[in-house]
């Protein structure tokens, strides 16, 4: 008797061990999932994302542009200034045509944000000239440079202004190239390196909002 | 004295194949970026071609539409994008060079009204062989 059931028994450990790891398998994809980050994903992506402290800005009509304002949407964000020549109008053209790219319903939950670390040149009411040339969606944001800071440094952004050379009033505003990706709860989702591409964000914007949402 | 005049002949001869020299850079594709409204700082591009056996330095460019221009290079150190001016745009023998945006550029100061693409801007160009040429940018958006 106890000779004939120690087969029953195995096979029974066996089943229980099988299903044991089948489900432990289902479960780790299943929970353990929202946190993977996608194997082809053109961008740093930060799984616990990292949440942003306060800061007070005023956007190109003069209303405050704080974390609330970042809260219930996706945000793209990129530093720079009206009078640089060439990388910021390069990558605001960029913005705007991985904005093309996105769909209606994306276009909803989305904003992109151009920010101006030069405000002494860049009052909203330039802003406001220059973001709307891009795109009338666009937003620009500017404020104190205290203020600025608790938000660059925030999220790792830097930013240095050159002397002016002698006889000269223009000066060069030196500024990180990164485009950085906010989610609807104020936190720091992802970074995007340049050199840009609007295919590769729209592309990573997609399957970062498939894996989050 | 016979020698002075072999002297004067040999720089005579000379004189035309520097004016030749000027013709081995070529110039194509310059473009000038449309830029937004109230903008004082554009950005113009071009390609340039050396078909001479010699390097030529481009040492300025001018135009009446701009107050000043100068050569920029678009470089990414310390974490950021910084603007390199550079003195002259070298050119070497043989060799294409290429102005494009995030990369080397004119960085074109002032313009004297709010150009639109299709619009075209003079550019007056001097070289290290000491010639010049003047070409055409069309103002493009990006």
């Amino acid at each position: 008797m106890k000779k004939s059931n120690f087969p029953i028994q195995s096979l029974l450990l066996v089943a229980v061990a099988i299903l044991s790891l089948v489900l432990g398998l289902w479960l780790s994809q299943k929970l353990g999932g929202k946190t993977l980050v996608p194997a082809d994903l053109d961008a740093t992506f930060l799984p616990s994302g990292k949440p942003l402290a306060p800061f007070s800005l005023v956007d190109q009509d003069g209303k405050a542009f704080d974390v609330d304002r970042l809260k219930g949407r996706w945000t793209f964000m990129f530093f720079g200034y009206t009078n640089c020549p060439d990388v910021c109008p390069t990558t605001l053209q960029t913005m705007k045509d991985a904005w093309k790219l996105l769909d209606k319903k994306s276009l909803d939950k989305t904003q992109m944000v151009f920010v101006s670390v030069d405000a002494d040149r860049d009052p909203p009411a330039v802003l406001k000239k220059y973001v709307n040339y891009f795109h009338p969606d666009f937003i620009g944001v500017t404020g104190k440079p205290e203020q600025m800071d608790l938000l660059t440094r925030n999220i790792g952004i830097l930013y240095g202004f050159e002397d002016p050379q002698p006889g000269r009033k223009d000066y060069v505003v030196n500024h990180s190239g990164q485009i950085v990706l906010i989610d609807p709860a104020a936190n720091l989702r992802a970074v995007f390196s340049p050199p840009h591409d609007p295919q590769k964000i729209a592309g990573s914007f997609q399957k970062i909002r498939n894996l989050l949402e | 004295m016979k020698r002075q005049y072999i002297l004067t002949f040999c720089f005579a001869c000379l004189f035309p194949l520097q004016t030749m020299a000027a013709s081995t850079l070529i110039f194509a594709n310059a473009w000038i970026a449309e830029a937004p409204p109230g903008v004082k700082v554009m950005a113009g591009y071009f390609d340039v071609v050396n078909t001479g056996s010699e390097e030529v330095l481009i040492t300025e460019i001018t135009s009446p539409e701009f107050g000043n221009i100068e050569f920029h290079r678009t470089v990414h150190e310390d974490g950021m994008m910084k603007m390199a001016a550079q003195p002259h745009v070298h050119v070497p023998p043989g060799k294409q060079v290429k102005l494009e945006p995030n990369g080397k550029h004119m960085m074109m100061f002032n313009p004297v009204y709010r150009f639109f693409h299709g619009d075209h801007v003079t550019l007056r160009i001097s070289l290290s062989d000491g010639s010049k040429q003047t070409i055409k940018a069309t103002v493009k958006a990006r």
